[in-house]
């Protein structure tokens, strides 16, 4: 399954206000490599949320795309649908995984076409503005990715 | 008096009787023996109880090439309903086929091996040449499929493929669309013969494949 390491990502702090980075940890973000053509791609990563309060993500942004929106993929009724969010919530001392068929952040546009080994800079914000910038890889999906919707038993 | 009456077992119709039941039993007995083993599936794929039959349609290729029944017979078909502009389920389904394929052929040369055709549910976008630069990014071989939205119509309608616009009011070039998660099966007769419903595991999906190929080859 997901590789043991944990990788923590807390960069800049851009906004003012407490820190987001110092809320929300990220592990294993990466965007799936897409053909050199592709105009929408997708990007995943688990976020954790040692607080003792909820944490919402309501916006992202990223230099290497036009927009960024955040979706949910969900079969209902025997449909594939994707339904955008306002928000990401991040529940208490709890975590929110972003994953292939799950929850994911929908990538328009990219600024030049992106290949496995490239990185992008994506900042996470909260409605107070708070921000958290992450580098992301550039990646294929692997065996270890959870790709499917029975990993979120919800 | 009992001696007028023949004992059972001396009237000749009682021989007769026992010789067709014997004869039957066996009859029975071979039948049972020649059917080939009912294919044992995972809970993850519905089999059609009658395969059903395809009419004919017009659609072409991502080389441009015309697509019609035709191309669905002497082989088996994965199709996938699903569009280019679909960051997360459909590379994910894409990959899932991949990866089925690769199971089936790792697994011995019995079985054919099946083709992949990936059906566009958004012909606005999805012309050839954007299935072009999509669909052989996942495997050279796999196919992608397009027309004009009643020609699209023509086949999903006979596979019970739905897909639906969704309007994305603040980005309306980038608007989504909903569509059927499930992967289908055509049989080299080119008749729907099996439904695969999401999740998909590969590993799962090309052992059923294989004990529905046996199957087939073994009825036929």
């Amino acid at each position: 399954m997901r590789p043991l390491l944990q990788s923590l990502f807390l960069l800049c702090l851009l906004g003012p206000g407490p820190a987001l980075a110092a809320d929300l940890q990220v592990e294993d973000p990466w965007v799936r490599a897409g053909p050199p053509t592709a105009r929408v791609m997708a990007g995943y990563m688990t976020l954790h949320n040692p607080g003792a309060s909820d944490r919402e993500i309501v916006r992202v942004t990223s230099p290497a795309f036009e927009r960024v929106e955040l979706h949910l993929s969900r079969v209902e009724d025997g449909m594939a649908r994707m339904i955008p969010q306002d928000a990401l919530r991040i529940p208490a001392h709890g975590s929110l995984e972003l994953a292939p068929g799950g929850y994911h952040l929908m990538l328009f546009n990219p600024a030049a076409p992106l290949q496995p080994g490239d990185k992008v800079e994506l900042t996470l914000q909260d409605a107070a503005g708070n921000r958290l910038q992450v580098s992301v890889p550039v990646r294929l999906p692997t065996d270890g990715d959870a790709g499917h919707s029975h990993h979120h038993h919800h | 008096m009992s001696d007028s009456t023949p004992a059972l077992h001396r009237h000749p119709l009682t021989w007769l009787l026992l010789l067709a039941l014997f004869a039957g039993g066996l009859y029975l007995g071979w039948q049972q023996f020649d059917q080939p083993a009912p294919p044992r599936l995972s809970d993850q794929v519905t089999r059609l109880p009658q395969p059903r039959p395809i009419t004919d349609f017009e659609l072409v290729d991502h080389h441009e090439q015309p697509f019609t029944l035709g191309r669905f017979r002497d082989q088996w078909s994965f199709v996938f309903f699903g569009y280019t502009h679909c960051p997360d389920v459909c590379p994910t389904a894409m990959l899932d086929l991949k990866r089925t394929v690769a199971a089936v052929a790792d697994n011995g040369p019995d079985v054919m091996l099946p083709q992949v055709v990936f059906v566009s549910v958004d012909p606005e976008r999805d012309t050839p040449e954007q299935l072009a630069r999509f669909v052989p990014y996942f495997n050279p071989d796999f196919i992608g499929v397009t027309g004009s939205q009643d020609q699209l119509d023509q086949l999903s309608g006979q596979l019970s493929s739905l897909a639906m616009k969704v309007p994305n009011p603040d980005n309306p070039d980038n608007y989504l669309v909903d569509h059927t998660a499930s992967i289908l099966l055509l049989n080299p007769d080119g008749r729907l013969e099996a439904i695969f419903t999401p999740p998909h595991d590969p590993d799962t999906m090309a052992a059923d494949y294989r004990e529905l190929a046996r199957h087939f080859k073994e009825s036929s």
